[in-house]
């Protein structure tokens, strides 16, 4: 019971996704844009409207938000807010005029449409963006304990930034800095900053740093700033930590942890921790796509061509999502992705595809030397950094099921040789979640424990849907409800 | 390259494969397990884990019982807990017709001999499950049936034979089949392989093995959807099923709710035979749909995870258990369509017997291998 159909289905309306769509819309295609927000933007982007509007300190990073965001606008496209995508099919047989290629299983959860449609379309561009890195140590769990991306958002989507004294900030990254910086500039306050990076890090990076600064001087310049202020707000930095704890009974109360060679103990109402974004590949792994493992990145994206083409032939992937290289790169490459499909589709000639794609793609590449430099600078903490090897009883892996580190390793010791196995033995990655929490440090936890490739390890396999969904809205899709009931 | 040589090869570590393997060990033989993928890879995993002897096809009703017994006894024999309950199963009739079937089913179980199958009045059935909907006329019922977890099953059998000395070789596939002055050879992903005698427990990839040997024995294949929800507060004990509805229900200890029904999803083929089963949500809707007319209160809960997993249906849906007609020392144990769990513990002595020439008291004509030849006798 397909209910909508169109040329492209674009999931995820961050940069990438945005100029993808305005890519296949341009060369007069129809696009069903998906987005699970309730306005379109991204995570970079996020509450667009209300920030560019309300001005300040944030709405310095929303430059490109407006440009963007008029794809909206265009004809063309059908944007659906507050959507949740709970299936992707894509079909196998080759008569594409009765079996469109792609249907996309979705929730409708506005607030005048609740309900489950499908659409159906002649290609998918998956447009997923970033989630962050799964960070393990004792007491993760505690309330008062998240992740940097949290602190973002409710500085997005509210103006509110952490207060107190007992704000901590722990880990490494851009994003890190990035954020210390927004909290001082809105009149937050920040304890302490933990620092994880190695020491040194920069002294053996200083050779990319040359090329680095000519391929993207406003980013490196960005990054300069940001490290200077955080060097000048007299925030409390502590260098070469390891084994962090978290302290409380019913909330985060106090975190302990090594630097020095001493153990500290600080009182904390509210830690964030940060080791870098990776892809979010749930949707990729749900079509069971080729995916590859970046070891400067310690993270799967899905396999695809410069242009975004994947292993499947109707699906597409763009922006972070296809392995990080930020909003800026995230746009471009959403943009020539849309090319590419616009000229599988027959819409858009040979010659015409390539006048238009080749600029894109010298951008691209230019930026190559910056996305390399901040990786190494930034490079992965190894899996277990911020926990300590006698902590693995009370590290937890996975939040759903409550599975530990300790436990993981006694599958591994067991035989379970990749992640699938260990989630068979113990329940890791098997929760509500399905292992979107837990899944890239258990490939990275498996894979050093066997001495194997994370490539070999592989990945947990992701079945829909795609978020937990309430099975009144699945009934939405019976064709025999039951008048009984 | 000098073959392996073994007393026995098994092909496919399915629940099955297991089974068959862990009791030849344990009789004394030198065994093999031959997994194209990984253990319990497919309709193993895929299972509804129903230890269910109510309604069976009369020619499995002896075999069930005779299985129930080894459910009780298996965690202490594999060495690891698998999960199982005895809670009960229960067949519901939702209207008149439904309820006449039931009774008529009740009558034809006592005339066979059985009495295992009981009909239970409709304040019963609300007494024993209060949150069932009101509608519900009565039910059929079998009291020492259950579950157990297929997962924890698997890790147990598999385990179980590493220990006791089986080979298990995984993510090696079986590409040939002949005879040889020793018996049977084999060639493997791995290289070649000697065994006295072959036990087929392929499951989808049944009729392959099979056809090796020139044995003609159908199996459709199935990719059978699962559906798991998040926990929620315990409503039901029994494994719940409906006469005339797609549908079998249960609440495992941690408070999921687990949902299948033999709705199925789209089989992906590979260059080796069937690949993975796909999920699909339209027919995941069907049979939530009957889970939510027998329980109302489901509508709240959410779905957490569907999945589908390979298995091989035969014609008749009933297994084929036997020696083959064309190549002696081969003998099948596959094609169990979609209710084979319950009977896993006891395929192994069955086979195992069948092995050594054994005589024992189970009719497994029924099960004959060349049932479907159009051509041969059996």
């Amino acid at each position: 019971m397909t209910d909508d159909t169109c040329d492209v289905i674009v999931i995820g309306a961050g940069p990438a996704g945005l100029a993808a769509a305005q890519s296949v819309a341009d060369q007069g295609l129809s696009v069903r844009l998906i987005d699970e927000q309730p306005t379109a933007g991204g995570q970079i982007w996020r509450n667009a409207a209300v920030v560019t509007r309300r001005g300040g300190p944030l709405a310095k990073s929303y430059g490109g938000a407006v440009a963007a965001l008029s794809v909206l606008r265009n004809d063309h496209v059908k944007h659906a807010t507050s959507a949740t995508v709970l299936e992707v099919a894509l079909s196998q047989t080759s008569d594409t005029a009765r079996d469109p290629p792609v249907c996309v299983t979705w929730l409708s959860a506005t607030q005048d449409a609740r309900g489950v449609r499908e659409t159906a379309a002649r290609a998918l561009i998956v447009a997923t963006g970033a989630m962050e890195r799964p960070v393990l140590f004792p007491g993760a769990t505690l309330p008062g304990v998240m992740g940097i991306g949290a602190v973002q958002s409710v500085l997005k989507q509210s103006g509110l930034v952490p207060t107190g004294d007992g704000v901590v900030l722990a880990g490494q990254g851009p994003l890190l800095m990035l954020t210390l910086g927004q909290i001082l500039a809105h009149g937050g306050s920040v304890a302490a900053v933990l620092d994880f990076g190695q020491s040194g890090r920069v002294a053996r990076t200083t050779s990319g740093l040359f090329p680095a600064l000519l391929s993207d001087p406003a980013i490196m310049a960005q990054g300069a700033a940001l490290l200077w202020r955080a060097r000048r707000s007299g925030v409390a930095w502590h260098r070469g930590v390891t084994g962090l704890r978290a302290i409380g009974k019913d909330g985060i109360e106090q975190i302990a942890f090594e630097t020095g060679g001493k153990t500290m103990q600080l009182t904390c109402s509210l830690l964030a921790v940060h080791d870098g974004v990776i892809p979010n590949t749930q949707l990729t792994r749900l079509l069971a796509l080729d995916h590859v493992w970046s070891n400067a990145q310690q993270a799967f994206a899905a396999r695809s061509t410069p242009e975004g083409a994947t292993s499947a032939p109707s699906v597409w992937v763009a922006g972070d999502g296809a392995g990080i290289a930020g909003a800026e790169v995230a746009r471009l490459r959403g943009a020539l992705s849309g090319l590419d499909v616009a000229r599988a589709l027959g819409a858009l000639g040979d010659p015409e595809f390539r006048t238009r794609a080749d600029p894109l793609k010298r951008h691209i590449s230019r930026r190559g030397p910056a996305r390399a430099f901040v990786d190494k600078l930034y490079a992965p903490l190894p899996v277990t950094a911020f926990s300590k090897d006698n902590a693995a009883a009370s590290t937890v892996v996975c939040r759903c099921e409550a599975v530990t580190l300790a436990r993981v390793h006694d599958a591994i010791r067991d035989g379970a040789t990749g992640p699938n196995r260990v989630k068979t033995f113990t329940r890791c990655g098997m929760g509500a979640c399905q292992g979107r929490m837990c899944g890239n440090a258990l490939t990275r936890i498996v894979a050093a424990a066997t001495r194997s490739a994370p490539q070999d390890a592989g990945a947990l396999r992701i079945r829909p849907p795609l978020k937990p969904t309430l099975i009144s809205d699945y009934l939405d899709l019976s064709p025999t409800h039951d008048p009984l009931s | 390259m000098t073959p392996d040589r073994h007393d026995l090869a098994v092909i496919g570590a399915g629940l099955m494969g297991l089974s068959v393997a862990l009791e030849a060990r344990t009789r004394g033989m030198s065994v093999v397990i031959l997994e194209a993928e990984t253990c319990a890879r497919h309709a193993s995993s895929a299972s509804a884990g129903g230890v269910r002897s109510l309604n069976r096809h009369p020619a499995e009703i002896a075999l069930t019982r005779a299985a129930l017994p080894l459910w009780e006894g298996l965690a202490y024999r594999l060495g690891r807990d698998c999960g199982f309950r005895r809670s009960g199963q229960i067949r519901v009739a939702e209207d008149a017709e439904a309820m006449q079937a039931l009774e008529d089913r009740a009558t034809a179980i006592a005339a066979l001999g059985f009495d295992h199958e009981r009909l239970v009045t409709r304040d019963e059935l609300k007494a024993r499950i209060p949150a069932i909907a009101d509608h519900c006329l009565g039910a059929l019922v079998v009291d020492d049936d259950g579950f157990a977890d297929p997962l924890a099953t698997a890790h147990a059998w598999r385990h179980a034979n590493a220990r006791a000395g089986v080979l298990i070789r995984e993510h090696t596939r079986v590409m040939s089949l002949e005879r040889s002055t020793a018996g049977l050879r084999l060639a493997t992903a791995a290289g070649p392989i000697e065994a006295g005698c072959v036990v087929n427990t392929a499951g989808a990839w049944g009729d392959r093995i099979a056809g090796f040997a020139g044995d003609g024995m159908p199996v459709r294949t199935a990719a059978l959807q699962m559906i798991v929800t998040a926990r929620m507060p315990a409503f039901v004990d029994p494994v719940v099923g409906s006469q005339g509805r797609k549908l079998s229900l249960k609440q495992t200890a941690a408070g999921s709710v687990v949902i299948g029904g033999a709705y199925k999803g789209d089989v992906r083929e590979g260059p080796d035979g069937p690949l993975r089963g796909v999920p699909r949500a339209g027919r995941a809707a069907s049979n939530l749909a009957n889970a939510v007319s027998l329980f109302p209160a489901l509508r709240a809960a959410r779905v957490t995870r569907i999945w589908a997993g390979l298995e091989g249906m035969t014609p008749d849906g009933l297994p084929y258990l036997g020696q083959s007609r064309t190549m002696p020392g081969l003998f099948h144990a596959f094609g169990f369509s979609a209710h084979g769990f319950a009977l896993a513990p006891l395929i192994g002595p069955l086979m195992a017997d069948l092995l050594e020439g054994k005589r024992n008291n189970h009719a497994i004509a029924p099960f004959a291998p060349g049932r479907f030849d159009s051509v041969g006798s059996v």
